[in-house]
């Protein structure tokens, strides 16, 4: 009797585990998780701003140029006019628009560039410079700035300048500009060419960073 | 000798040898382990799109499939994405040059045997606080997920 009950008691738990345990599994959710998957962003690069020109008129610069934009076809976030002179570049203008004007105290004289900004921090490449210089007593550089228009510091698909129109009497004899003011009536603006061979002076070959041949356009009267 | 026979000490120990075989079987029969078995963790597939054309203050968002490679359907709870790691030392995978933002999508979703779902997107955005070296960087983004099985 004894051996009989311990054999039913051996089936009984035998089967209830067996119950249980196909139950609960049964009844159970697997928790899954997930091999990590990768995905990338890439970010966009600034663009370089074209068609930078320069018009001078009554003792003011106007710059403008063509609208720049991302690669993805979003206009940048502004832009910034930089007077660059040897190794230092000074904040000509910052502006969202695509223009702005700039009264200098002295002549206006200097090569400048414009960047496109974004954000707090991102800055694109320099447009092709533009540099204006200041005429001579001759009258030809007052004449010819006069009958033409502001010269355009890149063309279309080239960020290489052409050649100066005014090359011998325009070039860059920067001249102190308080101290000449015959000089002051004659204004050429004219392309800075890239090549070092054609900016004698203070010029850096690198063309990312052209350095003018003049000072920044706020000389001392 | 044998008419009074009882359970001893020994004869428990063996009572629950079997009973813990017994019920080690009867889960094995009654559910048996999905085939992708990785360890003795299962997992799922989770893709993530590509973005691109990212600049300080652009929004754009990834989307997320996830796809289930066992015969029963699972139920996706959770998903995660963070920036790993970028392609340029100087741009640091932080959230001060891009942010991972909210998911877009209904969780949990369910993912029918064998099959895929699109299960929602990930918002990504660049702060106006990027630095300039992130310019033409590649960011990773690590994309993660939990799901359990239904119905089982």
């Amino acid at each position: 009797m004894k051996r009989r009950n311990a054999i039913a008691l051996m089936a009984t738990i035998v089967g209830g585990a067996i119950v249980a345990g196909s139950g609960l599994t049964a009844w159970a959710n697997w928790a899954v998780s997930a091999t990590p998957a990768r995905g990338t962003v890439r970010a966009e690069q600034m663009p370089a701003v074209t068609n930078l020109a320069v018009a001078h008129a009554g003792g003011k610069l106007t710059f403008s140029w063509s609208g720049a934009k991302f690669a993805s076809g979003a206009a940048v976030g502004g832009y910034r006019v930089e007077s660059t002179g040897g190794a230092v570049v000074a904040e000509i203008c910052k502006t969202t628009a695509l223009s702005c004007e700039y009264t200098p105290k002295g002549k206006p004289s200097g090569t400048f560039v414009v960047r496109a900004l974004a954000g707090s921090t991102w800055v694109g490449p320099a447009s092709a410079p533009v540099t204006v210089v200041p005429g001579t007593k001759t009258g030809t550089g007052e004449q010819a700035a006069a009958a033409q228009p502001p010269v355009t510091g890149d063309v279309p698909g080239g960020s290489a300048p052409q050649a100066t129109k005014e090359p011998a009497p325009a070039t860059p004899t920067v001249t102190p500009a308080g101290n000449d003011s015959e000089k002051d009536s004659g204004t050429v603006v004219e392309k800075t060419p890239d090549s070092p061979a054609a900016t004698p002076e203070k010029t850096s070959p690198a063309p990312a960073q052209p350095s003018g041949t003049a000072e920044p356009a706020s000389p001392a009267e | 000798m044998r008419g009074n026979w009882a359970p001893t000490g020994q004869g428990w120990v063996a009572l629950g040898g079997v009973v813990f075989l017994c019920v080690g079987v009867a889960a094995a029969v009654r559910s048996p382990a999905p085939a992708p078995m990785s360890r003795d963790t299962q997992v799922f597939g989770i893709r993530a799109t590509s973005v691109s054309g990212l600049y300080p203050g652009a929004v754009r968002r990834s989307r997320v499939t996830v796809m289930n490679p066992y015969p029963y359907p699972i139920s996706v709870r959770k998903l995660d994405a963070q920036v790993d790691s970028t392609s340029r030392r100087r741009c640091r995978p932080s959230a001060r040059n891009l942010r991972v933002g909210q998911f877009h999508g209904q969780l949990p979703v369910t993912v029918p045997a064998r099959g895929q779902v699109a299960a929602g997107e990930f918002e990504v955005y660049m702060p106006g606080s990027v630095d300039d070296a992130c310019q033409r960087a590649t960011f990773r983004l690590t994309v993660s997920g939990s799901a359990r099985t239904v119905g089982r």
